[in-house]
């Protein structure tokens, strides 16, 4: 009698407790926690491998424990690096232009022009450009194209767009390539840093305030330029043969390293170029015409490179010197 | 404007020979990361 009272006793102090835990599973198992046991486990692994007879061995992985770090990144840090890359640069050159208004060339336009860039230098610039941006665009769109493009365009068409855009990501790199390689031996010497840069920096580089300080060929902010295409555009080629020629330098690891790096380097390099689009274009007055004709109005020469316009005057007896279509009023 | 029309056809023509040279050292996906095993050819089929 006893020991039905104690049993009974047992039962409905069990029911109670157990009506304020969540159900125990049955087996005991806590998903939960096997979870992170598992995932503790397979991060343990380069990967896991199974048996395969098929001729290609690389079939046998069953499981890459980075694959899912390399796809949470894509999906969750990488749209917002992209917007602050974009975006933010795009706010920053908004706010630029608003508080600084267009740079003018404050002697007027002058009734003299100088070539600045020959033929063959502005063929290079508009090759690599051109590739340039075709790629930005197609880039931005496998990174970003699911989030942005795909809800304005519908599933069709963001298929057959991305399609090409991703064949001409690959084909472009070609020429863009060419480009960097080009730009580079052509414009090197050109582009050593030195002293003067430091005292164009210094004095704002007439983009803070009004001065205008000396400089040769290129200025330290054009350097600059030149150097984040050559090393940032090199590095981005790099990572990015990578990718299209898969398994050639690395597995599948180096290629998601590979793409991460390709993908932050070009974010970077678009932020840049957007800069220098700007002051290339609305920026600053006359500046597009060193690479629209080649000849720039002298007086926007000599306000900001004032040490190449005396060297060139000098090497071309004043040949390179031309009238301007224009001439001032 | 002449350099920029020069440079646009320039990069179209790299680009293409650019596509050949990958077309011509790499196979198509289809075909590097699968087996014949996987994908009976039907044309080779008897009869
Ligand atoms: C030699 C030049 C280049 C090559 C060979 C190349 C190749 C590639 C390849 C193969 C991919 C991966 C595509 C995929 O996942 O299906 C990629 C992604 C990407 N590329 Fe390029 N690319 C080059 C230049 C550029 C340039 C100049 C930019 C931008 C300025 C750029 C921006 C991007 C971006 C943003 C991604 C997406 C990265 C991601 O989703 O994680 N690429 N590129």
């Amino acid at each position: 009698m006893f020991k039905i009272l104690l049993l009974a006793l047992l039962l409905t102090t069990n029911a109670a407790i157990a009506q304020d835990r969540p159900a125990a599973p049955v087996s005991g198992f806590n998903p939960t926690q096997s979870e992170v046991q598992q995932k503790a486990l397979l991060n343990g692994f380069d990967k896991i491998l199974g048996n395969t007879t098929l001729p290609d061995s690389r079939a046998a992985t069953l499981i890459q424990p980075a694959g899912p770090a390399w796809r949470d990144y894509r999906r969750s840090w990488l749209p917002w690096i992209a917007a602050a890359a974009v975006l933010g640069m795009l706010a920053l050159l908004l706010l630029f232009f608003l508080v600084r208004g267009r740079i003018r060339i404050e002697g007027g336009r002058a009734a003299q022009t100088i070539l600045r860039f020959g033929a063959f230098e502005r063929f290079m610039h508009w090759m690599t450009a051109t590739a340039w941006c075709i790629l930005a665009l197609s880039g931005l769109n496998i990174a970003v194209g699911r989030i942005v493009l795909l809800p304005l365009v519908g599933s069709d068409a963001f298929s057959t767009l991305s399609g090409w855009l991703k064949i001409s990501h690959n084909f472009l790199a070609f020429p863009f390539t060419a480009g960097i390689i080009l730009m580079f031996l052509i414009w090197v010497r050109h582009n050593i840093p030195g002293r003067l840069d430091v005292e164009w920096i210094k004095a704002g580089g007439g983009f803070i305030g009004h001065a205008h300080p000396p400089a040769k060929k290129f200025n330290a902010g054009q350097k600059a330029i030149f150097w984040i295409v050559v090393l940032g555009g090199g590095l981005v080629a790099a990572s990015g043969f990578t990718l299209i020629f898969p398994f050639y330098f690395t597995d599948v690891s180096g290629m998601q390293i590979a793409q991460i790096a390709h993908g932050l380097l070009a974010l970077g390099m678009i932020a840049a170029m957007l800069g220098h689009i700007y002051i290339g274009s609305v920026g600053m007055e006359g500046a597009i015409d060193a690479m629209a004709s080649g000849d720039v109005d002298l007086n926007w020469a000599r306000e900001h490179h004032s040490l190449w316009v005396d060297e060139k005057i000098e090497r071309t007896r004043g040949e390179a010197l031309k009238p301007a279509a224009h001439p001032a009023e | 404007m002449r350099m920029f029309v020069v440079a646009v056809v320039t990069m179209i023509v790299l680009a293409t020979a650019g596509s050949l040279v990958l077309n011509a050292v790499q196979e198509p996906a289809d075909v590097a990361f699968t087996t014949k095993g996987a994908r009976p050819d039907l044309a080779e089929a008897p009869g």
